[in-house]
């Protein structure tokens, strides 16, 4: 069935479901969305979905990775928690056949999609990780509660150069009695003069002697995670597996590349972030993620070239900068008249393509090193303003994480910044995990902005 | 050596001071004055860290600023500050694991590149001999100090013993002490950075001998407990045997707003220590709020 793209609500969805061909999927986690609602995911009734198929698969592929967890156990498999590090360690774990790694950081967005019906945040509370912590305090939560995630057989986090929210929740759960292997991820720091220094993905330099060192640290990680699997990690499956992720990362990158400059927009902001979310651990599965993505880029590209969308013609161009802990934010945008033009979501380092032509544990270290938040936030926000500059944004939206202490201050120091390099207005929000009662106010700012960008465009005509 | 006026600025106990001295600079450890001035921006900044960032910029005696990247603030704060001041700012990487000889290796090579930076100021490279010397007349001029201020028995007269603990502190947290004075307490234990905590250990004499600098990374960096440092059992193993040494009757821990750290150690501490423990958030102002100072006494009330 050629359906014309666009956004759909839940209940649409499920009309749609029955006549679409979708109840045909031979993709056994397909089904219609409402089940996920009847499991607890309450905030799904309250969001725009895109109506392709691809879609469809995407959201079912994101929401169905608990069960795909407690899957693996069952055949055997033992699962790695890997936290913070966001996308590295994935690839080393995936490097054997019997690793399934994931992140239990991406518990921040269950009390937004369960609508906190969960109880993980009072479970945070009674820890001593109350509202000043980062929503990301859920995932402490999750751990006691066990009612999500499976219980991982090693948990790995990097610290050093990370939020200190994070940290300080990490060391809360070690000190509950889970086990943690530490890594150390540096501060990237600018080379020193005449210091040997290499360009990472990002653009960025580091110091040969930081690269090593981060090398020094994942070589110890891929001990831990050789004798926990059984199997030899040797650079061979590690190449390969860098190659794996590399086929990921190039599919989204494309999928990227298409949702932010075709006009009219092709695919929403809430399955482009959705999407991006696959390429820091593949959602528990490598090969199944690659197959979301090339559906959702086949649809994509279709799109494109049939020079349809789902927005209207001349939505005005936002980069966005932070993940939203409220996924219905990047619907609110929508309908505010704006569009995704450009993200960055805390994790720009795991889309950029690994490098194939080095040793892998170096090429591993580079990535890590290329971290949006290890380094300084006048590097962070020089990359936020040459890829705004590049994708033709009009605005750029800093969204705050609510209690993560380096937010209130990096995000005021990149708004400063990107405000004296572009021209264009940037607006900070503060985006707790449901924003119900703030969003009257979230609305009028976003409005705000697409209505300066767009008297703007009139006094250039 | 050359004796040397290049006074360095530094705040953090992971700076050994006699390495600044070792290169011929004099090293000046910064207490800050709470911020009081609208001279540096400091919204979303915890106020230690704004406080750090207001001396730093009102002192012009300095001739180069050394941090540390103990926390996301701090590391954050020195590329503010190196924008906000004349002068050369140097952000020394503490690593937070340390566990591995890799993280050892890397606070030993910033150690180094610190030394670099203090020669491009106008210092020198010390010999090895030089270096050593004078780190043995450091640890000297600690041992002194830690034996004139052993501890004796909490005598009744003195106020019910306490420990304070917690991050750094500015100089207007002088008024907690007095606050606690006034309410009948006495603080026999003062484990705040910066305080008895996080001295560092006894320099290994041998291991002086051959290597000074790898007897300074493990005088501190293999030693000094913090609320940062992962996995942080070692901060625990110091407060148990500090408890249990002194008998202690009660705690105090303090955190800024902005403090991740120390707000999360600050819960552990009261479920894991052994006397009743009080926790404040410090004020976001110079002087002592009237809540704070009501709460200490209520906590000393109940102790007695």
């Amino acid at each position: 069935m050629n359906t014309a793209p666009a956004k759909i609500t839940l209940a649409e969805w499920e009309v749609r479901y029955e006549h679409c061909g979708a109840n045909r999927s031979s993709v056994p986690y397909v089904g219609p969305l409402s089940r996920h609602v009847r499991d607890g995911d309450a905030r799904l009734p309250k969001l725009r979905y895109d109506n392709s198929l691809a879609a469809l698969r995407l959201w079912n592929f994101v929401l169905s990775e608990e069960d795909r967890l407690h899957e693996a156990r069952l055949a055997g498999k033992s699962i790695v928690g890997t936290m913070k590090d966001l996308g590295t360690v994935p690839v080393i774990a995936y490097a054997t056949p019997n690793l399934v790694a994931f992140y239990p950081d991406g518990a921040w967005w269950t009390p937004c999609i369960m609508e906190d019906s969960t109880g993980l945040l009072p479970v945070a509370d009674a820890l001593g990780l109350g509202e000043n912590f980062c929503p990301v305090r859920a995932m402490a939560g999750a751990f006691v509660t066990r009612a999500h995630f499976p219980i991982p057989d090693a948990l790995v986090c990097s610290v050093g150069a990370t939020c200190d929210d994070f940290s300080a929740i990490a060391q809360r759960l070690e000190g509950l009695g889970y086990p943690i292997v530490w890594w150390e991820i540096p501060h990237r720091r600018q080379p020193s003069r005449g210091e040997e220094a290499v360009t990472l993905a990002t653009s960025c330099e580091a110091p040969v002697a930081l690269v090593r060192h981060v090398s020094a640290e994942l070589q110890r990680i891929r001990e831990i995670l050789q004798e926990l699997s059984g199997f030899p990690i040797n650079d061979e499956s590690l190449t390969r597996s860098i190659r794996k992720a590399n086929r990921i990362r190039t599919l989204l990158r494309n999928v990227r590349q298409r949702a932010f400059t075709a006009e009219p927009c092709p695919l929403p902001a809430l399955e482009v972030l959705l999407a991006e979310m696959l390429a820091i651990h593949f959602c528990s599965d490598q090969a199944e993620a690659e197959a979301v993505l090339s559906d959702l880029l086949r649809t994509t590209q279709a799109r494109v070239a049939r020079r349809q969308g789902v927005l209207p013609e001349g939505a005005v161009r936002v980069f966005w900068v932070n993940p939203v802990a409220d996924l219905r934010v990047m619907n609110v945008l929508e309908e505010c008249g704006g569009r995704l033009c450009g993200t960055d979501f805390l994790f720009g380092h795991a889309i950029q393509p690994i490098p194939e032509d080095i040793p892998p544990m170096e090429a591993l270290a580079r990535m890590a090193l290329a971290d949006p938040m290890v380094g300084t936030s006048e590097d962070r926000a020089l990359g936020i303003c040459a890829e705004a500059a590049r994708l033709g944004a009009e605005a750029v939206i800093i969204s705050r994480i609510p209690g993560a202490s380096h937010c209130a201050y990096e995000g005021r120091a990149i708004k400063a910044i990107v405000q004296e390099r572009l021209d264009v207005p940037v607006v900070e929000l503060e985006v707790p995990p449901l924003c119900d009662a703030l969003m009257p106010a979230l609305r009028t700012r976003i409005e705000a902005v697409v209505e300066t960008v767009r008297e703007t465009r009139k006094s250039c005509l | 050596m050359k004796a040397s006026k290049l006074p360095i600025a530094y705040a953090s106990p992971f700076v050994p001071p006699e390495w600044i001295a070792a290169h011929g600079c004099t090293p000046v450890r910064v207490v800050p004055q709470a911020a009081r001035d609208a001279r540096f921006d400091g919204q979303g900044v915890c106020y230690y860290c704004h406080s750090l960032a207001e001396d730093l910029c009102r002192e012009a005696g300095a001739s180069g600023v050394v941090l540390t990247t103990t926390c996301d603030q701090m590391r954050r704060m020195a590329e503010r500050v190196a924008l906000e001041i004349p002068k050369p700012v140097f952000l020394l990487n503490v690593p937070a694991t340390w566990r591995s000889e890799s993280s050892r290796a890397l606070y030993r090579a910033e150690l180094l590149r610190l030394g670099d930076f203090l020669v491009e100021l106008g210092g020198q490279h010390p010999s090895q001999s030089e270096l050593a010397a004078l780190v043995s007349m450091y640890d000297e001029q600690r041992a002194a100090s830690r034996s004139a201020g052993t501890v004796q028995a909490p005598r009744e007269t003195d106020g019910i013993p306490l420990a304070l603990l917690g991050g750094p502190a500015i100089r207007e947290h002088e008024g907690i002490l007095t606050c606690i004075r006034q309410a009948g307490g006495h603080v026999t234990l003062d484990g705040r950075t910066g305080a008895e905590r996080t001295r560092p250990r006894p320099i290994n004499r041998d291991l002086l001998q051959h290597d000074p600098i790898s007897a300074l990374a493990d005088a501190y960096f293999d030693y000094i407990p913090d609320a940062f440092r992962r996995p942080n059992n070692r901060l625990f193993d110091w407060l148990d045997s500090a408890v249990s040494a002194r008998a202690l009757r009660g705690a105090i821990v303090g955190h800024y707003v902005w403090c991740d750290l120390w707000r999360a150690e600050a819960f552990r501490i009261k479920e894991r220590i052994a006397v009743p423990c009080l926790v404040i958030e410090y004020d976001e102002a110079p002087e002592i709020s009237e809540r704070t100072a009501s709460r200490i006494h209520a906590f000393l009330e109940t102790l007695q």
